[in-house]
């Protein structure tokens, strides 16, 4: 599976405006909205739901790297971003250290035609690999322009 | 000295980003290594200090995992973490 398509470029960031993990959530809320992938009227629903994933336990995995994945009603099809903040977002990671990368995932309660649950765990490993890879993270906050920030997703896909 | 357990993964969404973070906050609070692997299997060995390699396992339901731990505490922890693998990370049904 081409994980990597799933992120789709209007609905990253490259670089986040946001100084505090809260407004880092609105943002990014904000911009899948914005990028035309979901229908409007369900951006507040992604935004709580992204809140509300963050008092369960941080999303902050370590190395810098944040993952927000939650389920939202009315969804099809699973949508993704990847949003970079280089100065770095207090997000009570479980290393403590500041966040610089988010991969956020927002998906479907159920199975639908374009999304099978059953994917969920493999593109999580897959999400999981990349943001492990050292050479992933250096040029992911090096990038210039958004399509070579989601380029590297493709370019590292086979990590 | 390593200790070891087996454990199995009950819940139904598997181990996804929660049950990690759950495993490592408790295996940070002790001083001991943790190494976890699939039963059986002898190169897909993982840190069980870190979320992003105890995702890569890709641990679904039913899957029977190998804990080692070496060190201060290890005993305890081995425990503390076959109790959670146990009660399914505390999960409702369909949990993410």
């Amino acid at each position: 599976m081409d994980w990597y398509k799933r992120f789709k470029s209007k609905a990253c960031i490259l670089k986040m405006k946001a100084e505090s993990k809260e407004e880092a959530l609105d943002e990014v809320a904000a911009q899948i909205v914005s990028s035309g992938l979901v229908s409007e009227d369900l951006g507040e629903s992604i935004r709580q739901a992204l809140h509300d994933r963050e008092t369960l336990a941080s999303t902050g995995v370590g190395m810098n790297v944040a993952i927000p994945h939650v389920k939202v009603e009315g969804l099809t099809e699973a949508v993704c971003s990847l949003a970079v903040c280089a100065d770095g977002l207090e997000w009570r990671a479980v290393d403590g250290a500041p966040v610089q990368i988010l991969f956020t995932v927002i998906r479907p309660h159920g199975p639908t035609e374009e999304y099978n649950p059953e994917e969920h765990l493999e593109m999580m490993r897959w999400i999981a690999k990349l943001a492990r890879a050292t050479d992933f993270r250096a040029f992911a906050l090096q990038a210039k322009t958004k399509p070579q920030l989601v380029g590297l997703l493709k370019e590292m896909s086979s990590i | 000295m390593t200790n070891c357990r087996n454990v199995t993964v009950v819940n139904e969404a598997g181990l996804h980003a929660r049950p990690c973070h759950a495993i490592v906050s408790m295996a940070m609070s002790h001083a001991c290594s943790l190494r976890i692997r699939p039963a059986g299997e002898g190169t897909r060995e993982v840190n069980g200090k870190s979320i992003l390699e105890l995702m890569t396992l890709e641990a679904r339901q039913g899957t029977e995992l190998e804990l080692s731990a070496n060190g201060g505490g290890a005993e305890e922890l081995l425990s503390g973490l076959a109790e959670l693998f146990a009660s399914g990370f505390g999960e409702r049904e369909g949990a993410s």
